[in-house]
């Protein structure tokens, strides 16, 4: 059986992580720790708490989020991170194509194990 | 909790190995993912938190190396020329141009400001021998301590070495401390060595101390730091120093350098309290 190892886990986290965090934030502004802990609270979608900082600012840098100081009565100071539209437009994007992809991929997969499953019926003993 | 948790030892600690993995960024992105960082730790952390719920956070983030890591791989996809585009040329261009007109001084200012502290490495050391003499030295997950016994009534300190790596003489004219030290300790002075301890075979008893002092590019200087110690500590507490604010002067500025020593001078409970 083909192991998946860490690293192309990490990898394919990365490729979902963006879209993931536009998604919480085209409900709601969040500031970092707030992300972090959604995430998290999600499962197995980070690697490390630290490694949504330089994504959030790589989103930033393409305009698919902003961020900006804000003091909430009673809380501390906090930087929250909102969508902008080139974001909300990238997210719908993603949408689309993921749906495509992911029945893409879970039809090979079904597939595979079917032809597997196939293949070893057809060799066992009668 | 801010103050207290960023000058804790874990917290310190990783932010010094976030600022060391952290110089192959830019200056702007280091300082910004160094903020985020910063903003992150204040949020997880409580007031009362343990080392363990420190430790816990700080490992959540994942190693400094690979957060630093990950953001060069997050912002190094393409070529940065590529990114800028024609509009960012141009606003470049323009910069440029502005940039072309500022006068010397105000170029001479920004040089002298942007010159590196003074960096700490080399010798350090309780100053007294009874303290020297009692030190018990521990090492956590991130940062390295020595804890003296507190001596209620009694001139206390430990001094390190500091560097001038820079091309700038650097001037120390003052500190932060202003007269205290750990524990409510009263009198505290900083000093320097008045000559660099290298040409001294590094015995910091043997040179003379003042301030201000000057060091020049390339040399080194003992940095002492003593107060008068005052009350006494329960066994379960200590009181310390791991960083200092210094006032340097480089060329005709006056700044503030923020010193973190690579161990934290601690005061405990000891055999000279009840």
């Amino acid at each position: 059986m083909l192991d998946m190892g860490e690293a192309e886990l990490t990898e394919l986290r990365r490729g979902v992580l963006g879209p993931c965090v536009l998604a919480l934030l085209e409900s709601r502004p969040r500031f970092g720790l707030e992300l972090v802990r959604d995430l998290a609270g999600a499962g197995g979608l980070l690697t490390s708490d630290g490694t949504v900082y330089p994504l959030l600012n790589r989103l930033r840098d393409a305009g698919l989020v902003t961020s900006q100081w804000q003091a909430r009565e009673g809380e501390r100071a906090r930087r929250y991170y909102s969508i902008t539209q080139a974001g909300r437009q990238s997210l719908a994007a993603f949408r689309s194509e993921w749906a495509q992809f992911a029945a893409t991929v879970s039809q090979v997969l079904g597939n595979g194990a079917a032809e597997s499953m196939g293949a070893v019926a057809k060799g066992r003993p009668r | 909790m801010s103050e207290t948790a960023l000058a804790h030892r874990l917290v310190a600690g990783y932010l010094r190995q976030f600022d060391a993995a952290a110089s192959v960024l830019p200056v702007p992105r280091a300082r910004e993912l160094r903020e985020q960082v910063v903003a992150h730790v204040e949020e997880a952390v409580g007031p009362d938190a343990s080392d363990e719920e420190i430790a816990a956070v700080l490992r959540g983030l994942g190693p400094a190396r690979l957060l630093v890591a990950e953001a060069v791989a997050a912002s190094g996809k393409r070529p940065w020329p590529s990114r800028v585009g024609w509009k960012g040329w141009t606003v470049i261009g323009a910069l440029l141009l502005v940039v072309a007109a500022l006068s010397w001084y105000y170029i001479k200012i920004n040089s002298m400001n942007s010159v590196r502290p003074l960096f700490v490495e080399g010798q350090s050391g309780w100053w007294y021998p009874p303290d020297y003499n009692r030190q018990v030295t521990t090492q956590a997950d991130l940062a390295t301590q020595t804890t003296v016994p507190i001596r209620p009534g009694q001139r206390q300190g430990f001094f390190i070495q500091v560097f001038n790596f820079t091309g700038m003489t650097q001037t120390v004219i003052g500190s932060n401390l202003e007269g205290f030290g750990p524990n409510g300790g009263t009198s505290a002075r900083v000093r320097l060595s008045t000559s660099d301890p290298q040409r001294h075979g590094n015995e910091p008893h043997a040179l003379t101390y003042a301030l201000p002092v000057s060091i020049p590019p390339g040399q080194s200087r003992y940095l002492r730091i003593t107060w008068i110690s005052r009350g006494c500590l329960s066994k379960l507490n200590i009181a310390g120093m791991d960083s200092v604010e210094l006032r340097v002067k480089v060329g005709w500025t006056t700044r503030t350098e923020y010193i973190q020593f690579n161990e934290g001078f601690f005061l405990g409970h000891g055999g000279y309290c009840p």
